[in-house]
């Protein structure tokens, strides 16, 4: 096979430059013109390290661990070796020092320079073994043999001379040296070696050829030579195992030449026909030779063996040692295994140890790279975390910032931190400084409470918000330390190492204990709800496996729901919070946000982040997610997963959008808009909602899909919607369409009141809000795009709770509690709403109920019709009773319409206060806005 | 014009802030802004955040031009250019000024900042006197400065028409010595720049 040679890179500026590697031929060692050192992991490195020696380094040296340059001062300087600290001068000299050498047998190094010296010093310097002071012109180049027998030097007066070391004297000299009187012009260096081995052969260039010298007897073995050769041979090198040469000409023509058989094994042109002034073997053996040119460029050559193996990289070269023994091993095996039968298999051993199959022939390679045995290594689990947190190593970093405020830990040098508190709203609480002696690692901030906790010893300290800022911590008990906090309006959660949850009330005291089916990894709180996602396996191969169990508290009661947490292949979870309407979120580090609807028991992409990124290595840091105004609050964080302290990053509102398909069309535009409301409790108006599903109505019908258009309204379940529908469906000429439509709405309605008696008998008795029981919400005919509607009648029924769409005057409530049933009972925009909002009255409204005929809220019409049997035959004596009947149909619905509209209009007002309410401040009219008041 | 008063047209400029309270939306004779809502920024005049800010009642996210290298470049384009170059914003300096003033710990490098402005400032004010003077010696009564800032232009009221009504004067007392020339009809009319002198 070819040599084959890699393309050049830039390695110094123009000039002299030397290369070498060391000595376990892992790096590239160059120095060059520029002064500078610099250390090269493989010719594809494009970031070698670099240092500095002097004005210019003319040559380096490997050797034991340390690297040996020349400096500017005339000196052999030696450097430690990767550290490249100053460690001694070899040896001085008064001229510049032209070339370093050593052989890997012996202890000395051969340096030469300028003032016509050569010089055999050892290591560490102190006077020179040997000096060779016979030369009258620069000397350019020296080699020593590796029984430190013999010495050899050109020198550019044109005499090679080689010198017996222990006699020092002069054994012969040949004239093959092109005479020069300086080195920076010399282009022929007329670089000696003698073979590494052994030392039987010296090799010197001489013009055209390379002549092998014997060391007995001095005469000549064999010359090299070929004839694309053009111009002097410069330089010549044995390869490290002696059995290979490499010279290279003026012209930068390198060939590598095999020194049993004489041939040469290839020739390479250099790309730039610059005269190579260094070669250097890899010591490893592999056949890989760098050299560097006169305009200082580094360039390789590989396969310089002619051998198979055209990668010279460690796993083939680890096959080519493993190719050589076997060869070895083949020979030894085949003679020992026909002799005994007992004996063990030496054969057999060989290839359980290499784990080759026997039958492999050479020309497959491939199949010799699954000769290591594939272990089937998976990520490792995720560690826990805080969410909403910068990493601990940071001197200064973010413990917590959330939609209450920021919680910073600044680390002095002396080890000491601090925590500082600072507010969004300076109404809640004035900043909070404090010293962190505990050492505290995690926290977590609420409305009510700040949590903080340290790891050894572990303690859990809160700082209450409200009133007189009192402290309270608790102890761990022994070996179980805090692994995550977190803390929510009503409730402080800790998670150990020992897999149990501990939970607390806000002022400290401990309400549960809760062991969770895995290491855990982050919390998160809402209000009396804890959220716990831990490992509910080991990690696959890519995936990690992640389950949440959502545990809620309502006073004494206890409620555990476990979920499994989905994420994109191949992420970990970078953040978990819940919204302000209390749905768990997940956030992964490949910037999907996942929200768990609780209605329906699903995890759902609401937002993409990435799609809101501007470059490629941006990322967003997530701070809160507000499903009232559909928002998403995160910090743009340019090239790092989290934000730095200083400067203060803003927070940038994202929207949330679910990711349907072709957002940018209209009608997937009012898809998506539909599908948001109904599954996030967003704040919008039933009115917008109308509109939109109408909007889209309107374009299922325009699409010539009649059917779709009906489907949409099946599905929407709106019947305040359907008239408007028919209307426009006639208007559009789709007669057909209006007419079913009409139907349906008939239908609809004496489905409903089937549906009333059943819905009555369904419902049980619920406890919190919180409850994620959804079992019980069988009701048949919900819609399936709303599903709030269910949750809504859920609430609805339960007689413990007070009339949450009147404005409570009691204050005596959580204000916050009734913040939210009120919003949620605002949307589910596209419900039966009036029936509902009529059902939610049940006590209320019957009281203001004096007509007997009025129907009552909620009743169906054949309990009304038992009721009123007997006042309606005294009213109407004439009619039979099918007539009767029908009259009393009649009769309901108009009294129930005028009650709806009457109602409706009340609950347009209320829902406008409510709406009010969810807002701080009162509604004030526009003009009184106008002054200022002097509170803020 | 007073500089009082051009500062006080600049500062209905709008800037954005981060409040740290919470608020619904006031209306404004200018305008309706907010809701406030803690650490979420929000646009408001400058007036209005210069306010707060005294007040300690939110933090000045200095605007887009505000920054280093933005300002760098602007400097050099000036530097090169004959003419005028298109400044950030009409009020800039006035900007600068306030934001400065009030807020220089939400500003990152506002001591270079400062600097860097003060360099354009005084790159445009050379160029505006040279320009001055050129007009004046050539005795032309029409020039023609484009992107002059309100602040820049304020700065050569008093002087510009001044100067220019006293030569006019010379000129028609020379006018009047020499022998009537029934030719000599028209005076170029001092003109001034073309932007709001």
């Amino acid at each position: 096979m070819k040599i084959q040679s890699k393309p050049l890179r830039y390695a110094h500026a123009e000039g002299h430059t030397d290369v070498c590697y060391t000595e376990d031929g892992k790096n590239i060692v160059t120095c060059g013109n520029d002064g500078d050192v610099r250390i090269w992991l493989d010719i594809e490195d494009d970031d070698p390290t670099s240092h500095c020696v002097g004005e210019s380094a003319l040559a380096v040296c490997f050797k034991e661990k340390r690297l040996y340059v020349a400096n500017d001062n005339h000196a052999v300087q030696a450097y430690t070796y990767p550290a490249f600290n100053k460690d001694g001068i070899v040896t001085r000299f008064t001229a510049p020092v032209t070339q370093i050498k050593s052989s890997t047998k012996i202890e000395a190094l051969g340096c030469t320079s300028e003032n016509m010296e050569a010089k055999i010093c050892s290591l560490e310097g102190g006077a020179p073994l040997f000096v060779m002071k016979d030369h009258q012109g620069p000397v350019l180049s020296v080699a020593i043999c590796p029984h430190m027998k013999y010495a050899s030097s050109a020198c550019g007066d044109g005499v090679l001379r080689i010198y017996d070391i222990d006699t020092q004297k002069i054994i012969k000299e040949i004239s093959c040296v092109p005479k020069i009187n300086t080195f920076y012009a010399a282009k022929v260096l007329c670089r000696i070696d003698f073979e590494p081995t052994e030392g039987k052969y010296l090799a010197y260039p001489n013009n055209r050829d390379i002549i092998l010298l014997d060391c007995e007897s001095w005469s000549q073995r064999m010359v090299f030579t070929h004839s694309s050769i053009k111009c002097s041979i410069s330089q010549c090198l044995f390869s490290p195992c002696g059995q290979y040469l490499a010279g290279s000409t003026v012209a930068g023509q390198i060939a590598v030449w095999e020194i049993e058989s004489g041939n040469c094994i290839g020739i390479i042109d250099h790309p730039t026909s610059h005269n190579v002034t260094a070669l250097a073997w890899n010591p490893k053996g592999n056949g890989v030779l760098v050299y560097c040119d006169i305009v200082g460029q580094l360039g390789m050559l590989t396969n310089c063996y002619g051998k198979d193996s055209s990668k010279s990289d460690t796993d083939v070269e680890m096959v080519d040692r493993v190719e050589d023994n076997d060869e070895i091993l083949d020979n030894i095996i085949e003679n020992y295994e026909s002799d005994d039968d007992n004996a063990i298999s030496l054969q057999k051993l060989r290839n359980e140890t290499l784990g080759l199959d026997k039958d492999e022939d050479e020309s497959r390679p491939g199949s010799r790279h699954t000769a290591q045995a594939p272990t089937i290594v998976g990520v490792p689990p995720q560690p826990p975390f805080q969410p909403s947190s910068t990493p601990v190593h940071l001197e200064h970093r973010y413990m917590c910032w959330n939609d209450i405020g920021i919680v910073r830990c600044h680390t002095g040098e002396n080890g000491e931190s601090s925590i500082d508190v600072e507010f969004h709203d300076t109404n809640i609480h004035h900043g909070i400084h404090l010293n962190n002696y505990l050492n505290h690692s995690m926290a977590s901030l609420s409305s009510s409470v700040l949590a903080l906790a340290c790891e050894t010893p572990s303690k859990l300290v809160c700082i209450s918000l409200v009133g007189s800022s009192k402290e309270w911590s608790i102890s761990m008990p022994d070996a179980e330390e805090i692994l995550c906090i977190t803390a929510a309006s009503g409730i402080v959660a800790c998670a150990t190492n020992a897999r149990l949850l501990r939970l607390f009330t806000s002022m400290g005291t401990q309400r549960q204990v809760i062991s969770l089916m895995g290491p855990v990894v982050s919390l998160a709180a809402y209000n009396t709800t804890v959220f716990a996602v831990y490992h509910q396996s080991d990690p696959g191969v890519s995936d990690q496996h992640l389950s949440v169990d959502i545990v809620a508290l309502n006073g004494r009661q206890v409620r555990c729901k476990s979920v499994s947490v989905p994420l994109t292949p191949g992420s970990r979870l970078s953040w978990l919070g819940a919204t302000d309407s209390g749905s768990p979120c997940s956030y992964d580090n490949t910037g999907i946000l996942r929200l768990y609807d609780i209605a329906s028991g699903a995890w759902m992409p609401i937002c993409d982040t990435t799609t809101h990124s501007r470059g490629a290595s941006d990322s967003w840091f997530i701070v809160y997610i507000s499903e009232l105004t559909q928002k998403v609050r995160a910090i743009l964080c340019r090239g790092a997963s989290y934000p730095l302290t200083a400067p203060k990053p803003i927070v940038t509102e994202l929207n949330i959008q679910i990711p349907l398909c072709e957002l940018d069309s209209e009608k997937s535009q009012y898809e998506e808009q539909l599908v948001r409301w109904a599954h996030t409790t967003a704040d919008v108006d039933i009115k917008t909602a109308r509109e939109t599903a109408l909007k889209l109505f309107a374009l299922a019908c325009r699409s010539e899909i009649e059917q779709r258009a009906l489907e949409l309204m099946e599905l929407l379940k709106d019947d305040r919607l359907l008239p408007l529908a028919a209307k426009y469906a006639s208007r559009l000429g789709r007669i057909h369409l209006a007419d079913k439509l009409t139907n349906i709405a008939q239908t609809w309605e004496e489905e409903s009141d089937k549906l009333n008696v059943a819905q009555n008998s369904h419902f049980q008795e619920l406890d919190t809000q919180e409850t994620y029981d959804v079992n019980n919400t069988e009701d048949m005919n919900a819609s399936l795009i709303i599903p709030q509607k269910v949750k809504q009648k859920v609430e609805s029924m339960t007689p413990i709770k007070p009339v949450p769409i009147k404005c409570s005057p009691s204050g005596a409530r959580n204000p916050f509690r009734k913040q939210q049933e009120a919003t949620k009972n605002v949307q589910s925009p596209l419900t039966l709403t009036d029936r509902n909002l009529v059902e939610v009255h049940p006590t209320a409204e019957s009281t203001e109920n004096n007509d007997p005929l009025k129907p009552l809220v909620g009743e169906s019409f054949m309990d009304w019709f038992s009721r009123n049997k007997t006042t309606l035959e005294e009213q109407n004596p004439e009619l039979t009773p099918s007539e009767l009947t029908r009259h009393g149909v009649k009769m309901f619905k108009n009294v129930q319409n005028k009650d709806e509209s009457s109602k409706e209009t009340g609950q347009k007002r209320k829902l406008e206060d409510s709406n009010g309410d969810v807002v701080n401040a009162p509604k004030q009219s526009k003009l009184s806005a106008f002054a200022f008041h002097k509170k803020t | 014009m007073d500089p009082y008063e051009i500062e006080f047209i600049g500062e209905n400029r709008i800037i954005s802030i981060i409040p740290n309270f919470t608020y619904d939306k006031i209306y404004l004779i200018c305008g309706e802004f907010g809701p406030f809502r803690a650490g979420l920024p929000m646009n408001v005049p400058l007036w209005l955040a210069l306010m707060l800010k005294q007040k300690q009642k939110c933090r000045i996210v200095p605007p887009d031009w505000m920054d280093m290298d933005a300002l760098e470049n602007i400097k050099e384009e000036e530097k090169r250019s004959r003419f005028f170059t298109k400044m950030p914003n009409e009020h800039y300096m006035v900007e600068a000024k306030l934001i400065l003033g009030a807020a220089s710990e939400d500003v990152p490098n506002a001591s270079e900042i400062k600097t860097v402005i003060k360099d354009i400032w005084d790159i445009r004010m050379s160029k505006l006197r040279t320009s001055m003077d050129a007009l004046m010696k050539s005795g032309g009564g029409y020039g023609r400065l484009d992107h002059l800032t309100m602040m820049e232009i304020n700065s050569v009221k008093p002087l510009l028409p001044a100067a220019m009504d006293s030569l006019l004067r010379i000129q028609m007392k020379s006018k009047k010595t020499t022998p009537a020339n029934l030719n000599v009809s028209s005076f170029s009319q001092s003109g001034g720049s073309s932007q709001n002198i």
